[in-house]
């Protein structure tokens, strides 16, 4: 009696069954869970690649419109490339325009090259701003994250006597020491977000002389146009340790500054 | 005894069948959801970066037209749309061209295939699409600068194409002088193209250029 009543009971599951049925929800568990962290990951890469995209645009619609709305400050590139003269006893230097090109000594730094920063002229003259990625090229693997923006004014009642006297490219003389503060420092701020890394920002300006100043050499009159070109990256997001996501932009902008061309009347 | 019998009789094979095609089209779904958002992620990458490269077009146009304000050579000064034939449709490349030398880059521009041949930003060719797309190609030069470039030479493809169309309209009798603005415009559109899982992707950017400034006119300075 006792033993029939044991042997038909067979309502549990046999270890074979128990065994199986794990296996097979393991198998099933463990490939849900990866996939479910695979997701999660691609998210973070998405979320990271929207971010990088995001900033990215951001910076540079920020620079387009510096430069589409203000004339190539020309003087002030070649100042940067010491491109100007000194009185003989070497106490003022000045910054030469002349209606000739440079010679020769001087003309492996004409052809301007990608630079990684931009000198721009408000139209009347009186504001000059710089955009410049502080890259160093004695150390070029040292990440320079930020993109700076500094805007300066240059007032006319400056009285500090160790000025250098500033000839902007309208003709007109301003005091001021260059990029220092002999201007009225109005902006000067990262415009960069921190969340991204640019690791490259160069303007390629052309043509590499002021079209309104050196107006009789033909190959130089062309409108001024920047390219712009920005490498960006971004890592490190929720979920996402050891990610990380690269960006190139290119663009080309034309400046919207049309310069009246003052050449004497004879 | 009976029902006992009946309860131990398992699932039929359309059972399994049913089950099995539920099971799976909910993991298909799931699986192929996740591989279309990243899919969709590299997309909106190229996006930005194709409107980028439209936007270059369009500048270009402008500075060439403004180029053409400024040029002068001897007392002959150009027309505004030097460069743009006028027509119904015409399509170019534009390019930043190391032509000028020491001087830095000058705009080129190129006129492209007949018209009726191949639109970017419309419907494509089924046959030989290649062929038609060829002229549109941009490169990347392979220097510090990466510039986009359609030059060839030395250079790496790129994913991306960019068409100039140029489109003049207005009725030139109806025309005041030769200074009426209504005149003097031309509607630019920069498609730029590129294939991404076998469809064709694109952005196309438009402008209206005038010729505001008039220069081919008017003397506004005397050389010394």
């Amino acid at each position: 009696m006792r033993t029939k009543k044991l042997s038909t009971n067979r309502k549990a599951f046999t270890l074979i069954e128990v065994l199986v049925a794990t296996l097979i929800f393991a198998v099933l568990m463990t490939g849900a869970s990866m996939a479910f962290a695979n997701t999660l990951k691609q998210n973070a890469r998405i979320n990271l690649q929207r971010k990088l995209q995001e900033e990215s645009n951001y910076l540079m619609e920020k620079i387009a419109k510096e430069i589409r709305n203000a004339g190539i400050d020309y003087a002030s590139h070649h100042i940067d490339k010491n491109v100007y003269e000194c009185e003989d006893d070497d106490s003022d230097c000045y910054a030469i325009y002349t209606n000739l090109a440079p010679d020769d000594s001087s003309s492996t730094s004409v052809y301007l090259a990608g630079e990684k920063k931009i000198y721009l002229l408000s139209a009347d003259g009186n504001t000059r701003t710089t955009i410049n990625f502080p890259y160093q090229e004695a150390a070029p693997d040292t990440p320079w994250e930020i993109v700076t923006m500094v805007k300066e004014s240059y007032e006319s009642d400056n009285p500090d006597p160790g000025m250098t006297n500033w000839i902007l490219k309208n003709g007109y003389s301003k005091e001021g020491l260059l990029g220092e503060a002999g201007g009225t420092l109005d902006i000067s701020n990262s415009i960069s977000s921190p969340e991204i890394v640019v690791e490259d920002l160069t303007f390629l300006i052309s043509p590499s002389q002021d079209p309104h100043h050196f107006y009789e050499i033909e190959g130089i009159q062309t409108q001024p146009t920047v390219t712009i070109t920005l490498v960006t990256h971004i890592e490190n997001g929720l979920f996402s340790s050891g990610q990380s996501e690269s960006l190139m932009l290119q663009t080309t902008i034309t400046s919207r500054y049309y310069d009246t061309i003052e050449w004497e009347v004879v | 005894m009976l029902t006992r019998k009946l309860d131990k009789r398992g699932m039929s094979l359309a059972e399994v069948i049913i089950a099995i095609l539920i099971f799976s089209s909910g993991t298909v779904a799931a699986v192929s959801m996740m591989i279309y958002t990243l899919k969709l992620a590299k997309l909106s990458e190229h996006h930005v970066v194709a409107s980028n490269l439209a936007r270059s077009g369009l500048e270009l146009l402008r500075s060439k037209r403004d180029s053409n304000w400024l040029y002068e050579s001897g007392n002959i000064r150009q027309n505004w749309n030097f460069g743009f034939s006028e027509g119904m449709g015409l399509f170019y490349t534009v390019d930043l061209n190391d032509l000028a030398g020491e001087y830095g880059y000058k705009v080129l521009i190129t006129s492209q295939a007949d018209p009726n041949e191949l639109d970017l930003s419309e419907n494509l060719p089924d046959d030989d699409l290649a062929a038609w797309l060829d002229p549109y190609q941009l490169y990347l030069t392979p220097g510090p600068e990466n510039l986009y470039t359609h030059e060839v030479t030395g250079n790496i493809a790129s994913r991306y194409y960019r068409q100039i169309k140029i489109v003049y309209e207005g009725d030139k009798t109806e025309c005041e002088d030769d200074e009426d603005l209504n005149c003097n415009y031309f509607y630019a559109d920069s498609t730029v193209f590129w294939i991404e899982q076998g469809k064709p992707r694109r952005v196309t950017m438009s402008t209206k250029l005038y010729d505001w400034y008039q220069r081919s006119d008017k003397a506004y300075y005397e050389k010394p």
